[in-house]
């Protein structure tokens, strides 16, 4: 009896000699390497990749030729060529919609608003992708599928967009024997049967630990209500420009006050200021320093002294609320002790209190101003269209008499902000760290997540006198742990090992089996398996590999995001800034 | 009443210098007495009102403007003024009165009351109108129109007390001009409308017959001034104040004193004709 011989073949070559065909993780092809006889004409293109051996018989539909690896001998005969299997395809396609979005109040959109129902779980997202991908038959079950990460998709790769979830949540992409795709946890797989193997290796790696992992969130936002200060405009008599001092350090200001200033002329007013004091005298007011910011906790506990610390300001509030099925943050709200110029002599309120939030108290409070005015946030300025004072004569409490001495406004600004360190300038971010059992003492390992965001919201006493603050810190930590448990799994301590069999043994690569290398040609067949190993010199690693997938995908957006292209979809798209993902 | 919900803010507010030696109160009437210019910017001259009629006033801002000092004024719109007493109600006209900074009721009217914004402190709330229409009383006659020239006199001010016209106090006056073509007789309650700047007489349906009774002999062919009669048949009485007429006795008879005639105005003249002689 002859010893069995290993068969290759594939459409168009007319003398298959060898082939080997190595399989990984990921939605980037593998490559088969076929070496042929000498053939000068060759017309395949796509086929059936067929490598048998015994009883044996492996298929991979839909190759498809790697024109660019053509090898031609010295007569110019055709000898070698590289394959490429069906995941060449997943090039293409597209997939678009926005799920999971999450409100500012970190509440997810599910459709129980008027809002459109954005809530999916992984499995489903993957399932997009891949029906997207035009696959069917595939197994996501094993997926994680406790997070809502949140997604984007804009005419995004499918392939991608579903490598990117992969990665999230500590999976990966395979493509089984079966011809099917299936969802697999990392390092989570079967063990190699080493029974009748040619050969078996394996080593100790140890997995680098660091002492901790750490998510890092992007910068604490800290909802504040400001307390302002009339400023106005002055000159810079050296440098001729402008600057903005308190009112009453303002070079021109009248010797009795602003008490009686004929407003909004200020024809009392040297001519040469006159235009200065039109333009910024009970019109510009600005926050006050130094400010206790609720919820942080710097060097000087929540008490923030330089405005470099806290600017730019936001121009909205941590509170929410729900317009047109959507929940959005609220704008900023300027509030206070103000004269409000109709009807009486009297002011918005007789002392400053929190304005309520909304929702809350019996009716809109007649404190916060509605005229029009903007904020200046790199400087941390209110700017009024109209002059905004108080009256302080005795009749605007009712006392006696009816008039209105003029006097500064008593405002506040509730805005957010984020705070920098005060001899750093480093911003505030929330940390959430696990410290590694067996670790190291390399330093901690900080993974970066903008959209994972911390955020207070005080509740004020009446009088201002004490304060309760809010934040999202059990949500932010909840997303911040789906990050770590999918980090973590890269140190678990794994053994890789490599064992190589004789023939073909149809396995399938999962979490742990990371490549399968297949060889046919005339000395016979064998397989190689890897677990928790990718064998450099056959293939790429997975997270090289990655890597590229990703810098490929990027350029793809760069192309896309031309400041044209950029202007035209700000102007269309549902989601005008970052929201967090799970 | 309710008090009314107004923008004060939307108001033009106009700038204003007070020339006068005490500080406008708040909301308090100003009457303006011409403009000047500082630095570029025109200001209205503002002061309290006078015991001369003028024909422009302004309402201050809610804040006081010192003595001297520059501060800004309303002159049209619906706003706060300070009155003096009594209670406005709505659609009775107030107006400016001599040296008082407040409105006064019946005064020659530059608002029309809205309601009461603080009584207390005595402020209303009313519709702020240019002064277009006064009422005044000559003691002596005034020339009709002669050629384009009209005739002139110095009318006092009446106001409305609620049943009669009666003199301001402290007795306010003006300049009236008679453009009619015929003489207003003295004391006789006058209208005038504001016309370029002038307060000019709204004389119409003068009666061209009048009951006068003759004072002196009235000898035949001769001029003499007679009383005008008024009242109801049968209890007539001489007119108070007192309105006279120069009439012409055309008849061959003399017209004893003490004898009642008719009046008639032909041709812009008056003639008597005796009934009792």
């Amino acid at each position: 009896m002859n010893p069995p011989q290993g068969l290759a073949s594939f459409p168009g070559i007319q003398n298959l000699l060898a082939a080997t065909i190595s399989l990984g993780h990921g939605i980037s092809p593998s490559v088969a390497s076929l070496t042929i006889a000498p053939q000068q004409n060759f017309s395949g293109e796509t086929g059936t990749l067929q490598l048998g051996f015994a009883e044996t018989l492996l298929e991979f539909p839909d190759c498809r030729v790697d024109y660019s690896s053509f090898q031609r001998n010295s007569s110019g005969d055709l000898c070698r060529l590289s394959v490429v299997d069906r995941r060449w395809q997943w090039r293409y396609g597209q997939i678009s919609g926005t799920y999971n979005v999450w409100r500012d109040n970190f509440s997810l959109q599910s459709g129980d608003d008027d809002g459109a129902d954005t809530e999916r779980t992984p499995q489903q997202l993957a399932t997009l992708c891949l029906e997207a991908m035009n696959e069917t038959g595939f197994d996501v079950s094993d997926m994680p599928n406790e997070s809502r990460p949140s997604v984007e998709w804009d005419y995004d790769l499918p392939a991608e967009a579903l490598a990117t979830l992969c990665d999230e949540l500590g999976c990966r992409v395979v493509l089984q024997l079966d011809n099917r795709v299936a969802i697999r946890r990392v390092s989570e797989g079967a063990a190699l049967d080493t029974t009748g193997a040619l050969e078996w290796g394996a080593l100790v790696n140890p997995p680098e630990r660091p002492q901790a992992i750490a998510v890092i969130g992007g910068p604490n936002r800290y909802q504040v209500d400001f307390k302002l200060e009339a400023v106005g405009l002055d000159h810079v008599q050296s440098q001729g420009g402008e600057t903005i001092v308190p009112l009453n350090e303002l070079s021109y200001a009248p010797t009795s006050g602003w008490s009686s200033a004929d407003l909004p002329y200020f024809h009392q007013i040297d001519a040469k200021y006159k235009n200065l004091a039109q333009r910024s005298v009970f019109r510009y007011y600005r926050i006050q320093m130094p400010v206790e910011i609720p919820g942080y906790d710097g060097p000087s506990g929540s008490q923030v002294s330089r405005r470099e610390q806290i600017l730019p300001i936001e121009d909205e509030q941590v509170d929410v609320a729900t317009e047109n099925g959507q929940t959005a943050n609220l704008p900023a709200a300027v509030f206070g002790v103000w004269y409000r110029d109709v009807d009486d002599v009297t002011n918005s309120s007789e002392s400053l209190a929190p304005a309520p939030p909304p929702g809350e108290g019996d009716s809109p409070a007649e404190s916060i101003y509605h005229g029009p005015r903007s904020l200046d946030l790199a400087r941390g300025l209110v700017i009024f269209e109209e002059p905004v004072y108080q009256n302080t004569h005795s009749s605007a409490s009712g006392g006696s008499g009816y008039e209105v001495v003029l006097g500064p406004a008593e405002l506040v600004l509730r805005a957010t902000c984020r705070v920098r360190d005060p001899e750093t300038l480093a911003l505030a971010r929330h940390t959430r760290t696990r410290t590694l059992a067996g670790a190291s003492s390399a330093p901690t390992r900080y993974l970066r997540h903008e959209e994972i965001v911390l955020t207070h919201r005080p509740s004020y006493s009446s009088s201002y006198s004490s304060v309760d603050v809010a934040s999202n810190v059990d949500e932010v930590d909840a997303k911040a742990d789906a990050f770590l448990d999918a980090a973590e799994q890269e140190y678990e301590t794994r053994t890789p090992e490599t064992v190589r069999y004789a023939g073909l043994s149809p396995i399938d690569l999962d979490g742990a089996i990371e490549r399968i290398s297949y060889h046919v040609g005339p000395e016979g067949a064998f397989t190689v398996a890897s677990r928790h190993d990718e064998p450099p010199r056959v293939a790429v690693p997975h997270k090289s590999r990655r890597r590229i997938e990703r810098l490929a995908d990027f350029e793809d957006v760069k192309a896309r995001t031309t400041p044209r292209n950029l202007a035209r979809a700000s102007k269309v798209s549902p989601q005008a800034k970052l929201r967090p993902r799970a | 009443m309710s008090t009314p919900s107004t923008p004060i803010q939307a108001l033009a507010k106009i700038p204003f210098k007070n020339f006068h030696t005490q500080s406008v109160p708040p909301f308090g009437v100003i009457e303006l007495v011409g403009s000047e210019v500082e630095d570029g910017v025109t200001f209205l001259k503002g002061t309290r009102p006078s015991t001369t009629l003028r024909t422009e006033y302004a309402i201050n801002g809610p804040s006081r403007v010192a003595a001297g000092d520059k501060g800004v004024c309303y002159r049209q719109g619906d706003l706060a003024a300070a009155y003096d007493t009594s209670s406005p109600a709505v659609g009775q006209g107030w107006g400016p009165r001599g040296d008082q900074w407040t409105l006064s009721k019946g005064y020659p009217a530059i608002v029309t009351v809205h309601g009461l914004r603080n009584a207390a402190n005595k402020i209303l709330h009313g519709a702020l109108a240019p002064l277009s229409r006064v009422m005044g009383l000559a003691a002596s006659e005034t020339a009709p129109l002669s050629s384009a020239q009209p005739g002139t006199q110095t009318f006092a001010l009446r106001v409305w007390n609620g049943t009669d016209f009666i003199a301001a106090t402290p007795t306010t006056t003006f300049t009236g001009y008679n453009v009619s073509t015929e003489a207003i007789a003295a004391n006789t309650l006058t209208s005038f409308v504001n016309v370029n700047g002038l307060w000019v007489a709204v004389v119409s349906g003068q009666s061209i017959h009048e009951l006068v009774k003759t004072t002196t002999t009235h000898g035949a062919g001769g001029i003499a001034t007679t009383n005008i009669w008024t009242g109801a048949p049968g209890s007539e009485a001489v007119t108070s104040p007192l309105k006279t007429l120069n009439a012409t006795n055309r008849t061959s008879v003399a017209i004893p004193s003490g004898k009642f005639c008719l009046a008639t105005k032909i041709h812009g003249n008056w003639y008597i004709e005796p009934w009792q002689c």
